[in-house]
């Protein structure tokens, strides 16, 4: 048997990332230069059932997802190109596909239509060499020819990617 | 860990500037106790572990090291946790040499635990047991070396009790995998670590996990923590 009790980390990441969903109450004696931004919302509000969760996320579009909301947040902690290292990261012997290619927009970047997994992280790997690799993580992070163009938007993305 | 004994000990500096000088300190406020099974169920349906990614209408989102590293203020940039798992007699040395456990009690953990764990029951008595007894040497000697010893392993002890409650909550809700000590040995080099990555490999992996089942499984499971 799994427990999920670290599965509250994505909820604290959809309060930031869709509107309307959870969490809208934040903490009054939040202050963006000294907290990190999971204090901002409080987490009582807000429980909903998994139908009107569905409901939504059926009839999402882009105009409710925050792709961006670290903006004031920068000055307290800045933009890592740690974040950009693509490839496999490991949690005790169980190894996991990290590639923040697949999601461009939320780095800034037009989305460009994606390879299959198995081209962009190939499993020619064991545990120790993942460790090496992210040892040497900004070798292996995307390069600025790999990122293309910039967005404006956050919603771009090049012809074909979703019809 | 938190009360009316402990609290005014950890309002001092010195604690203040050790546990926030790992990285790790703002773990203590930054986990939701209280849980959306609903929102939770949504989103794993639309999980996928090839892509590590949440499939939507306009395509993929997922957390990224960014969002680990703006929301918990963890580090990501340093060395993988690169583990696997320790014999018993690793875990009682690591016990005994890092957290100043007798040999007595770190072989009853390891064997209550039946493996390389130790109870959360545990690390909040001996928790108690270091800070008082090194406020008691203070008061009397000042800050010897003795003191700062105990200062250290009263810190590991709660470095161990927080990851093993927030990032790394793993199968055994009431233990700890001693395992995570190694990363604790020398404090000044914690923050040298990604626990940023460790936390979201582990989020990926826990992801992996619950999307195999259905959303009552998942619910029943997480109903089950809240107790």
């Amino acid at each position: 048997m799994y427990i999920y009790k670290w599965l509250s980390l994505v909820q604290v990441w959809v309060f930031h990332h869709f509107l309307g969903m959870g969490s809208k109450d934040v903490w009054e004696g939040y202050g963006e230069n000294h907290y990190p931004r999971a204090i901002l919302f409080l987490p009582l509000s807000g429980l909903g059932t998994v139908d009107n969760y569905r409901h939504h996320l059926d009839a999402l579009d882009l105009t409710r997802v925050v792709m961006a909301p670290y903006g004031e947040h920068r000055k307290t902690r800045q933009f890592e190109r740690v974040s950009l290292y693509s490839g496999w990261l490991r949690f005790g012997d169980r190894m996991v596909r990290y590639l923040p290619e697949r999601v461009f927009r939320r780095f800034e970047w037009v989305q460009t239509i994606l390879r299959h997994p198995v081209k962009s992280s190939p499993i020619d790997v064991n545990l120790a060499e993942i460790t090496n690799r992210f040892r040497r993580a900004l070798d292996y992070a995307l390069t600025p020819q790999q990122l293309g163009e910039t967005v404006v938007h956050y919603v771009e993305t090049v012809n074909g990617y979703i019809d | 860990m938190h009360d009316k004994e402990t609290i005014p000990i950890m309002a001092a500096q010195w604690w203040q500037n050790r546990l926030h000088g790992t990285g790790l300190g703002w773990l203590q406020d930054t986990s939701y106790s209280l849980i959306d099974h609903g929102l939770i169920c949504a989103f794993v349906e639309r999980w996928h572990e090839e892509t590590s990614s949440f499939h939507l209408l306009f395509g993929e989102m997922k957390d990224t090291l960014d969002d680990v590293a703006c929301l918990l203020h963890l580090p990501i940039d340093g060395m993988l946790l690169s583990h696997g798992s320790i014999s018993r007699d690793e875990t009682v040395e690591l016990m005994e040499r890092y957290l100043g456990s007798s040999t007595g009690d770190a072989l009853k953990e390891v064997e209550k635990t039946k493996g390389a764990h130790c109870r959360f029951s545990y690390l909040e008595r001996i928790f108690k047991e270091h800070l008082k007894e090194q406020r008691d040497l203070e008061t009397e000697y000042g800050v010897t070396q003795e003191v700062q010893r105990l200062r250290d392993q009263a810190v590991r002890i709660y470095l161990l009790y927080l990851v093993g409650i927030t990032i790394f909550t793993d199968k055994s809700q009431w233990a700890v995998d001693v395992v995570y000590l190694r990363y604790f040995r020398d404090l000044d080099l914690v923050t040298g670590y990604s626990w940023g990555a460790a936390a979201l490999a582990h989020l990926y992996k826990e992801l992996n996990n619950a999307a195999r089942w259905n959303c009552s499984q998942v619910a029943g499971y997480l109903t089950l923590l809240q107790v």
